[in-house]
């Protein structure tokens, strides 16, 4: 192909012959490709936080919030079947909120509670997945903790859940068990299979249990009153359920089958008690009529990964929410699920909420997840153009440097670009020399950028913990990482995601344009060049 | 009815130029007819800052006289007026050049430099390329082809420099002092070179030199005094 003599020679000029590349092209481009890695970096680990953000503000608290301005749903029953019935929503969890004080061995705390319906809620807000481990830290030789997570399930009237704060500030925890060693049992069982703990509920008893085999697929279990081995239960097959504070084993067979006799030997520490008061009962303290505080065991202990969650929580059963506040059949409004092709789109979920607080009428609002958390996204939207407002100047800084690097070129190659001339170039070639430099650098930067970036995308976690170790040190580094989650951060390639795709696209397009831009003037100069003094230039 | 143009490879009639210098204007050319026929050569001496050097540019339409007329191989080009596009293409065809300090491109090498004049011209190709060589081997740097220009001596550059003037068959050579920066048996070398190829090649030669003996060696001496040439 006849490469037009400027592209050649500006081609010649970047990558000279027997040189394979000059150094002003390696340190031009390689300027070029650090400003273009960084900015598609920052704004692709920005939206990668603030695609965390959503995820997780959408899983505490749903799609949507319906509530009405003032007052309470008369019957929430039929607002409910009313929002279950739009097309758009998917699940509907009705919600009463409020402030309760609990109280543990005088361990105080005042946390946020909510109550919810646990089947209904589920299905809005994943409070399966918030459910931690919650027991307490054991040290105990020649035992392993054995203590199943808590399910949903377990949420009953007289059962909550509480946030890792607020368990803290108390000192409560839920049904624990670990499983200890009997040496003068061991050393007789046959099987070398293990046994497990499957269900603990709040209800289940603290003392010694124990699983006696007798054969290979049946045993007894006694509780930790049974001295005499008068069997509570007799299992023969695989259940789910013994029953409101029995726990329910799994047998993990070895290659050896248990055999009669084989045991197993359970400490459990039974769920902690404690004390709850709400605002209503000083109301009726007012009236003289003096309630004790309600007693609920706590069934579990759950962390919510959004940060603006409230601390001090509590997860408690719609029907205890209300008998606590004093307001039976009353919830406050309703936590709603829309479809995910609505809910994908911060405009149709827009327009959904909209549709929605129409069928409803009266007084009610329908707030989309991204209004009632507008003040954090600003913040993050904020954080992200203030970080391109300060990557822009860095790339630009590059293309200063491109600009000086070029015009020291110009003054450099004075007689030689008067010889162009002389020999047949006209000033418009003469000054596309230097402009198509800009361009080369600018695109081969670009590239080289993105290549970067991708390398930084592919290997983030490897590369923030380095940083992160080596700038805020181990501990410093455990706490970033317990607020960024930056593992679990999810950064799109651009061949997965439009936004991705278009961010370097962006990105990349600015470095060219800034680095042909940056060879105008020097161009600009050259072209302007009097042939016949620049023959003569010393 | 205009007379029509002789059937010079370069002719020049009536070019004058002048420099503002302060308050006064100095002259530096009055009224230099000066014409080539292809394949003969003019030979231009005069002292330093003279007027010798402006007079090629002038010739090479590199600068604008004040007035005159200019014709390449019998084309007519306003020597008043800065080059256009179509006049720096014609320049790059019919026009070759060498100068003192050979200016070649430093990050080609030797035959990339040559090649670049029919770069220039739009002309590349295998043909060219052929040419290249060919006159790479007659003015005997033919062997160090993939040599950076760093890597030559004074002499050889002047040969490829020669070399690219001639690549795209000019029907005029300018040569600017060509072994001012050379020994005496390279300038005499070159000298030889410039002349054999000015014949062979059918192209009228325009050389500016100090050198008595290379004026005398060809066809025609001319002498710059004062702004005026003539014979010496």
């Amino acid at each position: 192909m006849k490469l037009p003599w400027a592209f050649y020679l500006s081609w010649k000029q970047l990558f000279p012959t027997g040189r394979g590349i000059s150094f002003f092209s390696v340190l031009s481009v390689f300027g070029v490709a650090l400003g273009v890695n960084v900015m598609i970096v920052v704004v692709a680990f920005m939206n990668g936080f603030q695609d965390k953000f959503r995820t997780d503000i959408i899983d505490s608290q749903g799609h949507a919030r319906a509530e009405m301005s003032y007052g309470s749903p008369g019957d929430w029953k039929d607002d409910m079947a009313k929002l279950e019935s739009q097309p758009k929503v998917q699940a509907v969890a009705p919600y009463l909120n409020g402030h309760l004080l609990l109280e543990h061995f005088g361990n105080r705390a005042v946390p946020f509670a909510m109550g919810i319906d646990p089947i209904r809620g589920d299905t809005v807000i994943p409070i399966s997945q918030f459910l931690a481990e919650g027991s307490p830290k054991m040290l105990v030789e020649e035992a392993s903790q054995i203590t199943p997570l808590p399910v949903v399930d377990d949420l009953q009237d007289d059962v909550v859940f509480i946030s890792r704060k607020a368990a803290d500030k108390l000192r409560a925890h839920p049904a624990a068990a670990i499983m200890t060693t009997d040496h003068n049992s061991s050393s007789n069982r046959a099987g070398n299979g293990t046994i497990v703990l499957s269900k603990l509920d709040p209800f289940v008893e603290s003392g010694t249990w124990k699983v006696r085999f007798e054969d290979g697929a049946s045993y007894r279990i006694t509780d930790p009153h049974d001295e005499e081995w008068e069997d509570l239960f007799f299992v023969t097959e695989k259940i789910e359920n013994l029953g409101e504070g029995i726990p329910v084993f799994e047998i993990k067979p070895g290659s050896n089958p248990f055999a009669k006799g084989d045991l197993f030997t359970f400490k459990i520490f039974g769920a902690s008690v404690i004390d709850v008061y709400s605002p209503a009962m000083l109301e009726k303290a007012r009236d003289d009529e003096l309630l004790p505080p309600r007693q609920v065991r706590v069934g579990g202990i759950f962390e919510v990964p959004w940060q603006g969650f409230h601390l001090d929580a509590l997860f408690g059963t719609l029907r205890f929410m209300q008998e606590m506040n004093d307001q039976r059949g009353v919830v406050h409004g309703f936590n709603l699920k829309f479809d995910p092709e609505v809910a994908s789109d911060t405009q149709s979920l827009a327009d959904a909420c909209m549709n929605t607080r129409s069928s409803l009428g009266g007084n009610w609002n329908v707030v989309p997840w991204f209004v009632e958390n507008a003040w954090f996204f600003d913040l993050l939207k904020f954080e992200e153009y203030l970080m391109v407002l300060i990557m822009v100047p860095i790339g630009l800084v590059a293309a200063f440097a491109i600009a000086i690097a070029l015009m020291t070129s110009v003054l450099r190659k004075t007689r030689e670009i008067g010889l162009l001339v002389a020999m047949g170039g006209s000033r418009l070639s003469v000054g596309t020399v230097f402009t198509m430099q800009g361009f080369v650098i600018g695109l081969l930067g670009a590239i080289l950028g993105w290549g970067m970036a991708l390398l930084f995308i592919c290997y983030r976690d490897t590369l923030m913990s380095f940083i992160v170790r080596n700038i805020a040190g181990e501990e410093g580094g455990v706490g970033v990482a317990q607020f960024y989650d930056f593992y679990s951060l999810k950064v799109p390639y651009p061949w997965d995601s439009p936004d991705s795709l278009q961010n370097f696209l962006i990105f990349g397009t600015f470095a060219v344009a800034v680095s042909t831009l940056a060879g105008f003037l020097p161009a600009w100069k050259a072209a302007r060049l009097n042939p016949a003094e620049a023959l003569r230039s010393e | 009815m205009s007379e029509e143009p002789a059937p010079f490879a370069l002719e020049a009639k009536g070019l004058a130029k002048t420099f503002p210098y302060g308050d006064e204007v100095l002259e530096i050319l009055l009224d230099i007819d000066l014409s080539v026929v292809a394949g003969k050569s003019v030979s231009i001496r005069g002292e330093s800052g003279c007027g010798k050097t402006t007079l090629l540019n002038l010739l090479a339409r590199l600068d604008t006289a004040d007035v005159g007329e200019l014709y390449w191989n019998g084309e007519a080009h306003d020597p008043k007026l800065p080059p256009g596009p179509w006049d720096a293409a014609r320049r790059a065809c019919l026009l070759g050049v060498v100068y003192q300090a050979y200016y070649l491109i430093p990050e080609m090498n030797v035959l990339e430099n040559v090649l670049l004049a029919a770069r220039l011209a739009g002309s590349v190709g295998k043909d060219a390329k052929q040419r290249a060589r060919e006159l790479l081997d007659r003015v005997g740097v033919s062997n160090r082809e993939r040599q950076l220009p760093q890597k030559l001596s004074g002499g050889e550059r002047q040969r490829v420099a020669i070399a690219r003037a001639l690549l795209n068959r000019p029907k005029v050579l300018l040569a600017d002092e060509p072994t001012g920066n050379l020994d005496e048996r390279s300038a005499g070398n070159v000298m030889e070179l410039l002349l054999e190829a000015s014949r062979e090649e059918d192209a009228g030669l325009v050389l500016v030199t100090h050198n008595p003996s290379f004026a005398k060696a060809t066809d025609e001496a001319l002498h710059l005094v004062k702004g005026v040439l003539g014979s010496p």
